[in-house]
């Protein structure tokens, strides 16, 4: 930069040489050359210089005011500045003959210290400082002028912009604090006064991790370490400490200070206390949340009384009958869908014969389990009296509260004859396979039970040995796009494993349900009649008291089916079920086991064994003391052989009045 | 298996009907429900066995233990087992020492001859 003195200076030796010149013309040529090299300096300034005669009018000017006021000016014509257009710092214009170099000229001073906006023709404004001086002749009159304007345009930007985030940074509500690098805190608006509790002075010079709670602390270096490799931070939500202890929940977003040549010199912290919403967002996360968990729970509550009411409903295992066979299986939509009110049993009736029951009551949950609960109960009952099944389904019908809809299926199977008596109350129809795999549905149907009464019709059919029956709930069939191809279905699986194990069969039923398709549950209970073996009877029941129901009605059948007198029978079969009382009231292990009975048919001779793991004994003051008198009374031999593995208890009787004929 | 006995009063006389089968399996319940039925102003009981089809020998031993309580307490106990049917044998075959009659009516009208005959007098003890 020029000062304005020292080109005085150069124009007071200048003025000397003038005054010289006029009587020397070596005067005069030192002046031309002196002029020449005046203007020769002035060329080589890069601010913007021109000269003027007394009149303001442009005498010379430079190349750097050719770049400053965007024109190149008029020698002779331009008067008082170089510029195109003038304005005072408010923005008003200012005339031409007004501005500083006019003023200087006409009232034969020097201004400083003023500012003024140059507009350019191409729009573009510059902020100057102009430098006006006039000239003078040897006897001090003002002969012309010289000024250079300075742009100033980037150092007013800059404190205007200044100012502006000087304004923005104090009157945010946002807490603004600037921290150097080492982590003092170097500027501290009202918004950070009023977040923090601290005051200007309170918190300037002070490191900022005062405002970290104890377990927050490091996070600094964290910051810094990133803030140093230039990453900005935005929007990092975190835990600040009040002067007074509170802590805060705040959202931090803090950024590098560079000074104009670009390094670091300092870090900005906006904080942005978000406790209100964080206090919000916390509430409405945790209502939410407990709102989940009670309907989970609930929902859970509720699954799980359903599912213990079903499980205690459904057969806990299917009852063992000699001669038939017996598969059942339950199949559930899907683990997260309300239990259904799908079931079936299977009970023994006097004489040979065992109830069927499958049945579907309309809706899930609590409601239906209970439902069928009741519905189960009273078809046992009922069929226990031993009322045919259209009439056990009617007084069901009778019982049933309005607005409960079930449909069922109840058979009765006379496990000697296979003569099956059944009704139908809107249930799907049971399924026939013979043992040539040929498979028919057992048509036969009345409606649903929906409470109040109707007559119910039997229907019976014959079931050949070796034939099976398929009973099941809609499950099975309707997932298929129509009942009728879900029929169809069925009965095709059902020839083709026809021959197969009744397991296996019913695993390949249940295996032909897609997954996906299964919308509802599904039951299935699946009976074969075995043909029997007159000449021998086996099998294995567990220690508990219904074995003996079990054991007496399938062991009678067996002596029916070889022919052995009804008196005959009536004697073995009490003989051999108090043996089997006695192993299962001093069963060896309460919890388990089991025990075995064999029996042999040899013309007029029947033998049997009674073998378990345990200690046989037979006290005489009690029931078993009863209980053996009356096996010594029944039969012809009794032998209890202890072994080291358990006792087998040998009877053998004659068949009397089969020998009497 | 049905654990609940039919239990009727006619002229103070108990009349109970065992279900179709007894067995270990509802013994208790029907101990209970017979012992319960005997209060203190019945002045008989028959059991009726005319329903039922099978009878272990706990059955049987309950039949006994009444027997004797009701000896003591000079009640009349009679039960109603058709003469000809299996479990008429078996009661035979176990030595059960109580009157039987082949219908309820009949086991009536044998205990109400008894008591409204000659007046009840206490029996002397041995």
């Amino acid at each position: 930069m020029i000062k304005p003195f020292s080109a005085r200076e150069l124009l007071a030796r200048i003025r000397a040489l003038l005054d010289k010149a006029r009587f020397r013309r070596v005067a005069r040529r030192a002046l031309r050359d002196g002029e020449r090299r005046f203007q020769e300096m002035i060329d080589a300034l890069p601010a913007a210089v021109y000269l003027t005669d007394a009149e303001g009018r442009l005498t010379h000017f430079n190349q750097a005011a050719v770049e400053f006021s965007g024109r190149v000016p008029e020698l002779g014509t331009d008067q008082w500045c170089v510029s195109w257009k003038l304005y005072y710092p408010d923005g008003t214009p200012m005339p031409h003959d007004r501005c500083p170099m006019a003023v200087a000229l006409k009232e034969g001073r020097s201004v400083r210290g003023v500012e003024a906006i140059a507009e350019r023709p191409d729009g573009k404004r510059i902020w100057f400082e102009p430098f006006p001086t006039p000239l003078r002749d040897s006897e001090g009159r003002v002969i012309g002028g010289i000024n250079m304007l300075l742009d100033i345009t980037d150092r007013k930007r800059a404190s205007e912009a200044q100012g502006k985030l000087a304004a923005i940074v104090e009157f945010s509500d946002d807490a603004i604090i600037g921290k150097d690098l080492a982590g003092v805190i170097t500027s501290w608006n009202r918004g950070a006064e009023r977040l923090f509790g601290y005051t200007e002075q309170e918190a300037i010079g002070r490191p900022v991790t005062m405002l970290f709670p104890p377990e927050r602390l490091e996070e600094e270096p964290r910051i810094l370490e990133l803030i140093r490799r230039g990453e900005p931070i935005e929007h990092y939500e975190t835990v600040r400490r009040r002067k007074d202890g509170t802590l805060l929940d705040i959202s931090l977003t803090v950024s590098p200070v560079r000074d104009e040549r670009g390094p670091i010199v300092g870090i900005s912290k906006i904080a942005r206390d978000i406790t209100a919403r964080k206090r919000v967002e916390a509430a409405l996360r945790e209502s939410e949340e407990r709102r989940r968990r009670d309907l989970e729970r609930a929902l859970q509550t509720e699954r799980e009384i359903t599912e213990t009411i079903q499980r205690s409903l459904l057969p806990e295992r299917l009852p063992q009958i000699e001669g038939i066979h017996l598969a059942a299986r339950y199949i559930a939509a899907s683990p997260e869908a309300a239990v259904g009110g799908d079931f079936y049993d299977v009970f023994n009736l006097p004489n040979d014969h065992i109830g069927l029951v499958i049945g579907d009551v309309a809706g899930h949950g609590v409601q239906a389990a209970s439902v069928m609960g009741q519905v189960r109960t009273l078809v046992r009952a009922y069929g226990h009296e031993g009322h045919p099944p259209a009439i056990v389904i009617d007084r069901v019908n009778r019982l049933l509260g309005r607005g409960e809809m079930v449909t069922l299926l109840y058979l009765v199977l006379d496990t000697v004859s296979g003569h099956l008596t059944y009704a139908n109350a809107g249930h799907p129809p049971p399924l026939v396979i013979a043992p040539d795999g040929t498979a028919r549905y057992v048509y036969g149907v009345d409606p649903p039970l929906v409470g109040g009464s109707h007559q119910y019709k039997n229907f019976s059919t014959t079931v050949a040995p070796t034939s099976t029956v398929i009973l099941y709930t809609d499950g099975l069939v309707e997932s298929e796009k129509s009942i009728d191809r879900g029929l169809t279905r069925l009965a095709e699986v059902s020839t083709e494993n026809a021959a197969a194990e009744l397991e296996d069969l019913a695993n390949a039923i249940v295996n032909t349900l897609e997954e996906a398709e299964r919308r509802d549950d599904v039951a299935l209970l699946a009976f074969r009649l075995q043909p029997i073996d007159p000449k021998l009877f086996r099998t294995v029941l567990p220690n508990v008291p219904h074995s003996l129901p079990t054991l007496r009605y399938s062991f009678r059948r067996w002596l029916e089916a070889g022919g052995v007198p009804e008196q005959d029978a009536f004697d073995i079969v009490v003989a051999c079920c108090e043996a089997g009382t006695n192993v299962v009231e001093h069963a060896y292990d309460p919890d388990g086991g089991s025990f075995e009975i064999e029996a042999r048919r040899d013309r007029d001779r029947v033998v049997i064994w009674i073998r378990d793991k345990g200690k046989w004994r037979a006290r005489p003051e009690n029931g078993g003391g009863h209980g053996l008198a009356i096996i010594h009374q029944l039969m012809d031999s009794v032998e209890v052989i202890q072994g080291p593995g358990g006792t087998t208890v040998r009877l053998e009787r004659r068949l009397r009045l089969l020998a009497r004929v | 298996m049905i654990s609940t006995i039919q239990i009727r009063s006619q002229h103070g006389v108990i009349v109970a009907t065992l279900p179709p089968e007894t067995d270990l399996n509802n013994i208790q319940d029907v101990r209970t429900q017979l012992i319960a039925s005997l209060h203190a102003s019945a002045t008989a009981l028959i059991i009726d066995l005319s329903n039922s089809t099978y009878l272990d020998s706990k059955g049987i031993r309950l039949l006994m233990e009444l027997e004797q309580h009701l000896q003591t307490s000079q009640q009349p106990f009679r039960l109603v087992v058709p003469l000809e049917s299996h479990l008429a044998r078996l009661l035979d075959i176990a030595g059960v020492p109580i009157a039987r009659d082949e219908s309820v009516a009949a086991a009536l009208q044998s205990i109400l001859r008894t008591t409204t005959g000659p007046p009840k007098t206490s029996r002397s003890l041995p």
